[in-house]
């Protein structure tokens, strides 16, 4: 699926009369089938927003976003989201829950609940299938989440901090489990981090954005092998890719 | 402006200035509690008041909302003197209070009224029939009418707490019969004449039953019997007063408590306020076996317990019969 | 996180609300001792009193006909005040407009509403059903419209997000999210409609337990009268402790212990 930006400008109405606030000022961006691109930036550039103008929740002010050569209008149900807390139903079970995007499409409950099973085991979740949220650790509930998006077999994820609520331990191992699930079953990835380590690791391309107003500075090929090599920290290209990035949204933060 | 304007003016208004009240002297005062707001039968106490005020002694009337607090209050001895129904005041005697009577408030003046195509006593059979409670006074009427007249019939009792609430049901003919008071009578004739009519006078068939009176507070009538001959003597002096001036109850019934002038001739004809007291040993016993016999007091109170006739007598002994 | 309660710990919640209890009583019986009053009975008589009322059939049959009224009062505040507490969840500008009708309600002491429906339904077990209704109708309005404004912004952006319309937004997440508000209404409701059973007696026509009550209030029997007034209270009491059971049974998902 390839998404296109086309000078996507989103503007909010500014409060007691004055200027509107620019969110994002003019995104142009392609992103192509099957590509793991990380949108990075520091708080407050638009990287959420973006993602949710192209999950279809909330429209550009002007200019165009395109899926596919067709505009988005709306949610659909080639883009799942993945969100970064807070997004599961606290009375359905991990199953309910990972099968919720299927019964919302009408998909009759024996099918859904065997896929909603299989993704349950695939996210390594097994055992856990009755549980309620409340009872799971954060990084279980995320699992959950990223089962919910992939049920309804997307061809793009839509990722929005997904990992940034856990402690350092668990998003490495989230991160290696999404890896590895996207390796077995590609799917075009936007995925939206403030964290360099992170876009580096997981992206093929990452996507630099400015502070207020959001503009794209910077787009950067990441050059390392797929599968991630174990000894990838120790990489002098992520290394320095890593370095650059930290200079440069360092840059951005100085007025 | 001219110094005999300004000195003019300091004495106008030294003279308007309203008295500052004194605290009057605790030994002069009498503090009366009354069942719920004042009605025609409280208008002669009242009245009294003025008397007493001029004699020196102050009266502090306070109205409760419930019968049961204002004689707790009597009871508690934080009043002196309670108005209100005998077989009240007498059932907490029997729960060990502190009281006892000592004059007649208002003479009987309940009656039966019910809906004008119920002509007998039997007729109430299966009719809804409005009372306060079982235990009330007016219960104890209906029920000993029912035996005495009609033995065996059963009319629907349905509970109306208030008398306000009774006489609505009468009127919107949500219930058939109930017992009231003089004053409802009157006023129910007036707002549907012939629609009711009074299916027994409880006056005529129990002239000698102490249905208001006034009550005292035992250790307070031993301590201050200077102030209760005081009180009695004031109250019976406008029980004659009403006797030989009814035109002055109407004029003070309607400028006081706004009651219209059927409502006080009617009582002026019943002979409500009794010239010496209503009280006698007669009255007492008679009360005293009607209310055990219709369950509504315990059969062990004796006379002694719930009325004292010596405070009466002695104003009685000083003004006279008539 | 598992919130479960170790058995310790309810030991001593029990043993806590034990000893209150006891401290309550012996204060109650030192005071009363000394008051002497008609109308404060001692807690050995409420004691005695109660254990003969409760071996009365008189008295449970009049337990009966009070909760009818009351039962019937309730069922139709839970049935008119759900929907309605929805359609002012949604609507927030209709529930502008409906707080006025719903203060009025609350507010309005009931000995100045219930002659109005005397007038309008007469004296039968209807006009004690409508003082329950009132009693409990605004409760429930209140915390159900409540539980649906207060639906978690992210649970419906996240429906949103996977397509879902109108009524699977409310059938998914409003209403299981308002569930906890609701119920919690409910609980609070049955208390306010046992309030309601006995002032429909005092205020309108006392059938049951009310003209009980005012037999023995009468008679200044406070011992039965306080024998009375307990009853009636622990079967609030007890109501609203079985609609907490089913609470934790059905919504378990709920954070807050259902406690009040």
């Amino acid at each position: 699926m390839v998404i296109e930006a086309r000078g996507c400008r989103k503007l909010y109405p500014g409060r007691h009369g004055r200027d509107p606030v620019v969110a994002l000022d003019g995104i142009d961006l392609v992103v192509g089938e099957g590509e793991f691109v990380c949108l990075l930036g520091p708080s407050g550039c638009g990287k959420t927003t973006l993602l949710r103008m192209i999950a279809g929740l909330v429209p550009c002010s002007s200019g165009e976003l395109l899926i596919d050569g067709r505009p988005v209008t709306g949610p659909g149900r080639d883009r799942a989201m993945v969100f970064q807390h807070d997004a599961l139903l606290p009375w359905r079970d991990v199953v309910g829950n990972v099968a919720f995007g299927l019964e919302l499409r009408g998909v009759p409950r024996p099918e859904r609940e065997r896929v909603a099973h299989d993704l349950v085991r695939a996210v390594g979740l097994d055992g856990f299938e009755r549980s309620l949220p409340r009872q799971l650790s954060g990084g279980m509930q995320q699992r959950v989440g990223l089962a919910r998006a992939l049920a309804i077999e997307p061809r793009t994820l839509l990722m929005d901090e997904p990992f940034g609520s856990v402690d350092t331990q668990t998003r490495r191992l989230l991160q290696q489990d999404l890896l590895r699930l996207q390796a077995a079953r590609p799917k075009t990835v936007v995925f939206v981090t403030h964290s360099m380590d992170e876009a580096v690791r997981l992206g093929d391309r990452v996507v630099l954005l400015s502070p207020r107003p959001g503009r794209v500075r910077e787009v950067l090929a990441v050059p390392l092998p797929r599968p991630r090599p174990p000894e990838l920290e120790k990489m002098p290209a992520f290394i320095e890719l890593k370095e650059y990035l930290w200079r440069q949204l360092r840059q951005g933060q100085t007025p | 402006m001219s110094r005999a304007a300004a000195a003019l003016l300091v004495l106008a208004l030294a003279l308007s200035w309203p008295a500052a009240d004194a605290p009057p002297d605790p030994s002069r005062v009498i503090r009366v509690a009354y069942s719920s707001t004042a009605d025609l039968g409280d208008l002669p106490s009242l009245l009294a008041q003025d008397r007493l005020l001029g004699q020196g002694y102050h009266v502090r009337a306070t109205f409760f909302a419930r019968a049961q607090l204002a004689v707790e209050a009597v009871a508690r001895g934080q009043a002196d003197v309670g108005m209100g129904s005998t077989r009240t005041y007498w059932a907490a005697v029997a729960r060990g209070a502190d009281l006892v009577t000592v004059m007649e408030q208002v003479a009987n003046g309940w009656s039966v009224l019910a809906t004008a195509d119920i002509t007998s006593c039997r007729a109430l059979d299966g009719k809804r029939l409005a009372l306060s409670s079982e235990g009330s006074l007016s219960g104890a009427l209906f029920r000993s009418y029912v035996r005495t007249g009609c033995p065996g019939t059963e009319p629907q009792i349905v509970i109306i707490p208030g008398s306000e609430h009774r006489a609505a049901a009468l009127l919107s003919a949500s219930v058939d019969a109930s017992p009231v008071e003089l004053s409802e009578a009157v006023r129910l004739g007036v707002k549907a004449p012939g629609r009711f009519r009074t299916l027994v006078d409880f006056a005529a068939a129990h002239p000698r039953l102490e249905t208001t009176g006034v009550h005292v507070n035992r250790g307070w009538a031993q301590g201050n019997p200077r102030l209760l001959h005081a009180y009695l003597r004031a109250l019976l002096g406008v029980h004659r007063q009403i006797d030989d001036d009814p035109a002055l109850l109407a004029a003070e019934a309607r400028r006081r408590l706004d009651i219209d002038a059927a409502v006080v001739s009617a009582h002026l004809r019943a002979k409500a306020w009794d010239a010496n007291g209503g009280l006698t040993p007669e009255t007492v016993a008679y009360s005293l076996a009607f209310f055990s016999g219709a369950e509504t007091l315990p059969p062990q109170l004796t006379p002694d317990r719930v009325a004292d006739l010596g405070p009466l007598g002695r104003v009685l002994a000083e003004i006279g019969r008539r | 996180m598992p919130a479960a309660d170790g058995s310790g710990a309810r030991a001593v919640r029990w043993l806590v609300r034990l000893g209150s209890l006891v401290t309550l009583i012996a204060a109650w019986e030192l005071l009363a001792g000394r008051a002497q009053s008609l109308l404060w009975p001692r807690p050995a008589d409420v004691a005695r009193a109660l254990v003969r009322l409760l071996a009365l059939p008189e008295f449970h049959h009049a337990l009966w006909t009070s909760n009818q009224a009351m039962l019937l009062g309730y069922l139709l505040a839970a049935v008119v005040g759900v929907p309605a507490g929805i359609l002012l969840g949604a609507a927030p500008r209709m529930g502008r407009v409906a707080d006025v009708y719903l203060n009025v309600l609350l507010i309005t002491p009931m000995p100045a509403l219930a002659p109005l429906l005397v007038m309008a339904t007469g004296l039968g077990l209807t006009t004690r059903v409508l003082v329950v209704w009132v009693f409990a109708v605004t409760i429930v309005v209140v915390a159900t419209a409540a539980g649906v404004r207060s639906a978690d912004p992210a649970s419906i952006d996240m429906a949103r997000a996977f397509g879902a319309n109108r009524r699977q937004l409310w059938g998914s997440v409003l209403l299981p999210g308002a569930l906890p508000a609701i119920a919690g209404g409910l609980r609070l409701a049955l208390g306010r409609a046992v309030s309601g059973m006995i002032a429909a007696e005092l205020l309108v026509v006392a059938v049951g337990v009310g003209r009980l009550l005012l037999r023995f209030q009468g008679d200044f029997d406070s011992a039965h009268a306080y024998a009375v007034a307990l009853v009636v209270t622990a079967e609030g009491v007890l109501l609203a402790a079985l609609v907490g059971g089913l609470e934790r049974r059905w919504i378990p998902w709920r954070e807050e212990a259902p406690g009040w």
